[in-house]
């Protein structure tokens, strides 16, 4: 048995467990690295793999929240409801993400790289707007309360708490498994589709357009199915981070967001499913955390009394870790985790190897 | 993938043995009853009480939120500086909100079970996003806005009049004085937000009561050019300009009147800063703007005022005082009321200290905003607003033309909205 192997089921473990000591910040800040790791899958998959560039990713995890809200809430004066079961309403809202992927996907035929990437982001100013001029979907400028999740009669909230081991689980404690199984079926399924037929020919699409279509893989669908598998895994995260924060408002899904992902996969590594989680991890709750600490260290001024204070340092720390990541650790923090895991599958482990291209072809 | 089942199943045995001794399973929701026969609970000990301040602190409006919290410590430090309250010295732990509702969420977690109460809260509206989370903590909450859906949050508690009366009795003292006549057109200028739909709503009520005629237009919550829409008012005739919006529309809205030669004037609640006041539309803000407050500006001689003025020189290290200052002071000194109240009925649970702002009754500034009164939840805490005429010379840029007043159309449009219980 291998040594990554052995780290993966102890993590799993660690994972698992975790809830049963955990106060509510940890648990809160894990559900959502867990989201963000799931929709940092999703647009590795398109960036890191396809090779379009994306700064949409927001749109489709605000789809996915404001699509569980709307189809899952009962209809008031304030704002639309259409009262659906809200399991129902789950996969409602990963369907519309997955849908508006689908539809926006034209657009990666028409243009481009830096094009691309500029056209999506008019789609994040576009859907702020809609978010702020429709109110029915977003409950205007207060925002909108997220109903609570019911599987099969089993309540995922607050409601009913569970008794697990003598210890009471309460939403959060509910959701960092949800997020846990979540996030293990996203990766699993991402990396079938990197190491199988469908990630190989996306990323000769990648490298050589006109090399991809003289192997016979059809470039327009390949991409379009890129878009489509990106917005699917935002709208899965879109669900999490809504049902985590208990509370939406429009701003929470701008472009800070889509810049945000896109730093995630940077930092864990182009292409790399594991890096992508890891990068997701790092830009949700370093940040947090060192908040959390950072008035720990001696040299700082209070609040309030003017200078440098724990928070204004946090965010010093974080971006010098960002950069100091980005520059030193060629291959991002997959290859990190990759010299952590041993050397067998040290270089790019989530690429095919080249031989395996002759087999497609 | 059989071996990795046998790695784990042992190691997933043996963490669901641990996790049957975890600390959480005796949890017993913290609290009980101190030496001295006060019942404490959350973020209180036997030798102090830790409040909360979530504010932005970083990013482009993180020195407001500074400046926020400053205010808070300033009024505690007087206080813990006569023996506290309740024999506790008074601690202000202060979190980064980064202007941003879903980080305000995840922050008040960390907080909830630490803190017995929230002393400053901005963006004021975060506690509409938190509403349940604070039913169930019992938390009360001083938020810094006026935005009149505050009121239906029972537990957050708002520092003055809300925006739409604010806007009613500018209007009326505008009619008072002459400038506005019955038949005569009134414009607005409004973000598609919390202040911009409380200001239209409120200019909507005065109208009906006064019989003037309204024209509205709305203005991008990130735009400061205010051109397009001031034209669009000139041109229907308006006599008066309300703004629904920050400071920096207001200055441009001035400034676009005097280059045009419009004879108008602009109302606006105070968010000019005394730099807008002294900067480069000086004189066109001198000339068209009008002011409505709910607190004193620092010219005010009132001793409450003069108080704060001296308390932040000796401490500030020659930094300029702002308004977010005085807002986290005010909040502060009401915050107080409630604490004390607690103490006396022995009692500093975060649920009893939030029944207590209903019990102080009317809480007097002395004269460093108008006077709040929070003995019916869901009631507006105060219908009265300051007036006040931007001076360059004058300190904080302003001084009071009148008030604190509450004019009779405030009272009726209250009266109509429900404000009044």
């Amino acid at each position: 048995m291998s040594r990554s192997r052995v780290l993966v089921g102890a993590l799993l473990v660690v994972l698992l467990i975790a809830p049963y000591y955990l106060d509510g910040f940890w648990l809160q800040l894990g559900a959502l690295a867990m989201a963000a790791g799931v929709a940092a899958i999703g647009l590795t998959l398109l960036v890191g793999v396809a090779g379009q560039i994306s700064l949409a990713h927001a749109v489709f995890v605000g789809i996915g929240a404001y699509g569980y809200i709307v189809l899952a809430s009962d209809s008031s004066d304030l704002a639309w409801g259409l009262g659906w079961p809200p399991a129902l309403a789950a996969l409602g809202g990963i369907g519309l993400a997955a849908l508006g992927g689908l539809v926006l996907s034209p657009l990666s035929g028409r243009v481009n790289g830096l094009y691309l990437a500029v056209v999506t982001i008019g789609l994040v100013f576009i859907w702020q707007h809609v978010l702020q001029e429709v109110g029915g979907i977003s409950g205007g400028y207060v925002g909108r309360s997220v109903p609570e999740l019911d599987v099969l009669g089993v309540n995922l909230g607050d409601t009913e708490p569970w008794v697990v081991a003598q210890v009471p689980f309460g939403a959060a404690e509910k959701l960092w498994w949800l997020g846990l199984l979540v996030l293990v079926v996203a990766y699993v399924t991402a990396r079938n589709v990197v190491r199988g037929r469908p990630g190989i020919a996306l990323a000769m699409v990648k490298e050589s357009e006109i090399g991809a279509s003289a192997l016979g893989i059809d470039v327009r669908r390949g991409r379009a199915a890129a878009f489509f598998l990106a917005a699917l895994y935002a709208g899965a995260a879109g669900v999490l981070v809504a049902l985590t924060t208990q509370f939406v408002t429009p701003q929470g899904f701008g472009f800070q967001l889509s810049t945000d992902y896109l730093v995630m996969i940077i930092i864990g590594g182009l292409g790399s499913v594991r890096g992508a989680v890891a990068g997701a991890v790092f830009v949700t709750a370093l940040p947090r955390v060192l908040g959390q600490y950072a008035d720990r260290l001696p040299f700082l001024s209070q609040v309030g009394e003017g200078g440098i204070d724990a928070n204004v340092m946090s965010v010093f720390i974080y971006c010098a870790l960002l950069i100091v990541v980005i520059m030193f650790a060629r291959g991002g923090l997959d290859r990190a985790l990759g010299l952590l895991a041993g050397p067998r599958r040290r270089p790019a482990p989530d690429r095919a190897p080249e031989p395996v291209l002759a087999e497609v072809a | 993938m059989k071996s990795f089942v046998k790695a784990v199943a042992p190691a997933l045995a043996l963490g669901l043995a641990v996790s049957a001794c975890s600390s959480k399973a005796d949890d017993s929701s913290g609290g009980g009853v101190g030496a001295d026969g006060v019942k404490t609970g959350a973020g209180v000990t036997k030798d102090s009480i830790t409040l909360a301040a979530l504010v932005p602190l970083s990013g482009p409006i993180g020195g407001l939120g500074q400046d926020g919290v400053a205010g808070v410590k300033l009024y505690f430090d007087k206080v813990n500086a006569d023996g506290g309250v309740c024999d506790r010295t008074i601690a202000i732990e202060a979190r980064d909100n980064k202007y941003n509702s879903q980080e305000t969420m995840t922050q008040y977690t960390g907080l909830s079970g630490d803190v017995a109460a929230v002393a400053n809260l901005s963006p004021g509206t975060d506690a509409i996003t938190l509403e349940s989370r604070l039913k169930k903590d019992g938390l009360a909450v001083m938020a810094g806005s006026y935005d009149p859906l505050l009121l239906a949050v029972h537990q957050a508690f708002m520092p003055g009049t809300p925006y739409d009366v604010e806007a009613v009795n500018g209007i009326s003292h505008l009619v008072d004085e002459g400038t506005l006549a019955k038949g005569d057109t009134i414009g607005v200028i409004a973000y598609p937000n919390g202040i911009g739909e409380a200001v239209t709503k409120g200019v909507d009520g005065a109208a009906e009561h006064f019989g003037l005629k309204v024209e509205h237009t709305k203005i991008d919550s990130t735009a400061t050019d205010a051109t397009a829409q001031v034209n669009t008012l000139k041109r229907a005739g308006a006599k008066v300009i309300v703004m629904g919006t920050a400071g920096g529309p207001t200055v441009s809205a001035a400034s676009v009147a005097a280059a045009s030669g419009y004879d108008v004037t602009i109302l606006a609640t105070n968010l000019l800063s005394q730099g807008d006041v002294q900067g480069a539309a000086k004189e066109a803000i001198v000339d068209h703007v009008l002011l409505t407050s709910n607190s004193a500006p620092f010219s005010s001689d009132a001793p409450a005022v003069q108080e704060l003025l001296a308390a932040w020189e000796k401490q500030a290290d020659g930094r300029p005082i702002t308004a977010p200052v005085a807002a986290g002071y005010l909040m502060a000194g009401v915050l107080h009321k409630a604490l004390q109240q607690a103490c006396d009925d022995g009692d500093l649970t975060p649920q009893s200290i939030t029944d207590s702002m209903a019990k102080v009754g009317k809480i007097e500034t002395d004269g460093l905003g108008v006077d709040l009164d929070y003995s019916t939840p869901g009631a507006a805490p105060s219908l009265a607003s300051f007036i006040l005429k931007p001076d360059p010379a004058a300190e904080g840029g302003a001084v009071i033309v009148t008030g604190p007043e509450e004019s009779d159309a405030a009272a009726a449009y209250a009266e109509s909205q429900g404000y009044v219980k």
